[in-house]
């Protein structure tokens, strides 16, 4: 079969790149390494979290793993959040190709990308957010309508419509929250008011979860499991699209196994080289269009190599991340549900910048500590493993974590590079904050984290795992209307007839917010686009 | 799956370690599962002073839960830390022990004295526990 457009990257981006291509009609490959977890999740049963650790004898093998790599040692490492199913997402094979002093990167070759293992949040950029990009929020919008009718999200808050430009669109009923945000949103709304006046506003966020049944899926089934597995299917993993893609469409093949290493613009259009990880051997495919969905660093060693521009420094965003384990004074006492998700219960946005309209504003997603492990907890205390046990089951009802995410922008300090001598060839990254950008993230931490204790959770400390551990890249071919190493309005790299990127390569700006959806809506407004104009 | 048998070492510093957490002896499969942990995690890469320190705490039961209460806070703990946070992680995930790894519902006065208690003695086994790591350790 000849194909119209290739496809690099099952990620988000690239799921619904090519969806939205093969619903227009258009014969896509699609080339991944599309690592996947064969071991663990197959034995986790359908069951809650509570359930199975009162009862399976196997329990063990997923908790912790084979190797105990569930068990972390020494400085917290990027993905450290990540349990033994799902670590498959941050494979040792791609860290080792990633060099810096100030910058933990990671990149995925899981099948879904980092997808396997994202958040679910559902976070539409507004009017503000979309300044820098070429093009308008108003052309992006219809195309977040089409990637939440195609993946199922759920509603959140109507208190957060203000942080999207508008409602979200085609959504099922929202999740149900925990007990621990109970008492949180309840002590919001008593106070509203006030804490809207200071430029706090809590509520839940639309998620890409099923509440309903959707297409196969979900619906969601309080297990509170999310973290170990998808037995329920209810949360968005970009490998249901590429599943019901190959059942589904005789347009569409998937080519798993190889990383792609470069590309070269012919005559005809593009021709792909990748490796096959397991064999070694080399493969050239071509297309009249590339798509690259690598995830925004494993697209910047491909367009970078494939260039010849070594050495050549290019922007990279990251969004600045704390966490702060709380205690909710208000659950002190009060019995738990053990029926919940593990998602983010609330989110709340903190707008320093309410009085002259600039942008800016934090984004804390509150979750509950139930379906982590305990000995984690003790790991932490300072205090010996005995009294750490007896308190921390005590207080586990009441602990939550914050986690608190900040806006960037492209600074000189911020770059990636492509290298290559003795050792072979690398990503050079380096990240830094300058004075003025490390003092207004701890002056707005700190005024989260005052308001939060207005709701009654109490930080215990904050905990910055360093730059890079949101694991939210981007900005690497910023969009602009013109320029070199940069992306057009059409998704197109500059210098190229038919490469176009469509993972967080081309995000000028990053906010606090998630960035996954908007990733999915560009992708598919990207797509779109150039499958009217291959027909 | 299936775990090597331990030496005596080993199933002996499992049990130790039990009893310390959670005041019962450590059954036989789940010393096995230590002694593989332990293979895989410490191997040989313990530093020497933190493994006397760990020898020290595990041979002596009575400095245990002193030394352990210290550690955080001082170096040469570290090797006893990661023995008794795979050990607790073996625990956790076993049935038998789930409930006394699972969160507990506790009135507000229950919740007051266990806090209240449990941080008065792990104080006081700080204080105690400072002086002999610091004398462990030389």
């Amino acid at each position: 079969m000849t194909f119209d457009a290739i496809v690099v990257g099952s990620g988000p981006g690239g799921a619904n790149a090519a969806s939205a291509l093969v619903e227009k009609g258009r014969r896509v490959l699609m080339l991944d390494v599309g690592d996947v977890d064969e071991t663990y999740e197959p034995l986790i049963p359908p069951r809650s979290f509570r359930e199975i650790r009162e009862s399976d004898p196997a329990q063990h093998r997923y908790f912790l793993g084979d190797r105990f790599e569930g068990v972390p040692s020494g400085a917290i490492a990027v993905g450290a959040q990540l349990t033994p199913p799902r670590l498959h997402t941050l494979g040792a094979a791609a860290r080792q190709l990633i060099k810096s002093d100030t910058f933990r990167a990671a990149e995925s070759h899981a099948l879904g990308g980092l997808g396997a293992a994202w958040g679910a949040g559902v976070f539409p950029f507004d009017d503000h957010e979309l300044a820098d990009w070429p093009i308008s929020a108003t052309e992006l919008r219809p195309h977040y309508s089409a990637v939440a009718r195609r993946i199922g999200i759920c509603a959140g808050d109507a208190e957060l419509d203000r942080f999207y430009g508008g409602a979200v669109p085609e959504a099922m009923p929202p999740l149900e929250i925990d007990t621990n945000a109970e008492i949180v949103l309840d002590a919001y709304r008593a106070r509203r008011s006030e804490l809207n006046a200071e430029g706090m506003f809590v509520g839940r966020l639309p998620m890409a979860v099923c509440t309903e049944s959707f297409e196969g899926r979900g619906p969601q089934a309080y297990r509170d499991m999310d973290f170990w597995a998808d037995t329920d299917r209810s949360v968005y993993r970009p490998r249901f699209t590429i599943a019901a893609l190959r059942t589904s469409s005789d347009r569409f093949r998937y080519a798993g196994r190889m990383r792609v290493e470069r590309f070269a613009e012919t005559d005809q259009g593009v021709s792909v080289t990748a490796r096959n990880v397991d064999s070694n051997a080399l493969e050239t495919f071509s297309a009249p269009a590339l798509l690259l969905g690598a995830g925004t660093l494993g697209t910047v060693r491909i367009v970078l190599r494939s260039l010849s521009r070594y050495d050549t420094r290019v922007p990279i965003l990251c969004n600045p991340y704390t966490y702060a384990p709380v205690l909710n004074l208000r659950m002190l006492g009060r019995p738990a549900r053990d029926r919940r998700h593990s998602l983010a219960q609330l989110t709340a946005f903190y707008q320093p910048n309410r009085h002259n309209g600039a942008r800016g504003a934090v984004q804390t997603q509150l979750f509950s500590y139930r379906s982590l492990l305990t000995f984690r907890l003790m790991q932490q205390a300072p205090m010996g493993s005995r009294e750490a046990l007896r308190i921390m089951r005590a207080l586990m009802p009441a602990l939550g974590i914050l986690g608190i995410n900040h806006d960037d922008s492209v600074t000189s300090r911020k770059h990636v590079q492509l290298k290559r001598d003795a050792s072979g060839e690398y990503l050079q990254a380096s990240y830094e904050l300058d004075a003025d950008e490390r003092a207004r993230i701890d002056r707005n931490e700190r005024e989260v984290l005052r308001l939060f204790r207005k709701l009654g959770c109490w930080a215990i400390k904050r905990v910055h795992p360093g730059y890079g551990s949101s694991i939210h890249y981007a900005g690497t071919f910023p969009m602009r209307a013109s320029g070199e190493l940069t992306t057009g309005p059409d998704g197109r790299l500059s210098g190229t007839r038919g490469v176009y990127l469509v993972d967080g390569s081309s995000f000028p700006y990053l906010p606090a917010k998630g960035l996954t959806f908007t990733i999915m809506a560009n992708a598919n407004r990207v797509a779109s686009a150039l499958a009217a104009r291959l027909a | 799956m299936t775990h090597p048998r331990p030496d005596d070492a080993l199933a002996r510093e499992a049990n130790v370690l039990t009893r310390y957490l959670l005041d019962v002896d450590c059954p036989a499969d789940l010393s096995a599962r230590y002694a593989e942990a332990v293979a895989r995690t410490l191997g040989a890469g313990d530093a020497p002073r933190d493994a006397r320190v760990a020898a020290f705490a595990i041979a002596r039961q009575w400095a245990l839960p002193y030394i352990a209460a210290a550690a955080p806070f001082l170096s040469g703990g570290a090797s006893l830390r990661t023995k008794l946070t795979l050990m607790s992680a073996i625990l956790e995930t076993t049935p038998r022990f789930a409930s006394e790894f699972l969160p507990r519902h506790l009135t507000l006065g229950g919740l007051t004295r266990v806090v209240a208690t449990q941080s008065l003695l792990a104080a006081l086994r700080v204080i105690i526990g400072v002086p002999i790591l610091l004398a462990v350790r030389r």
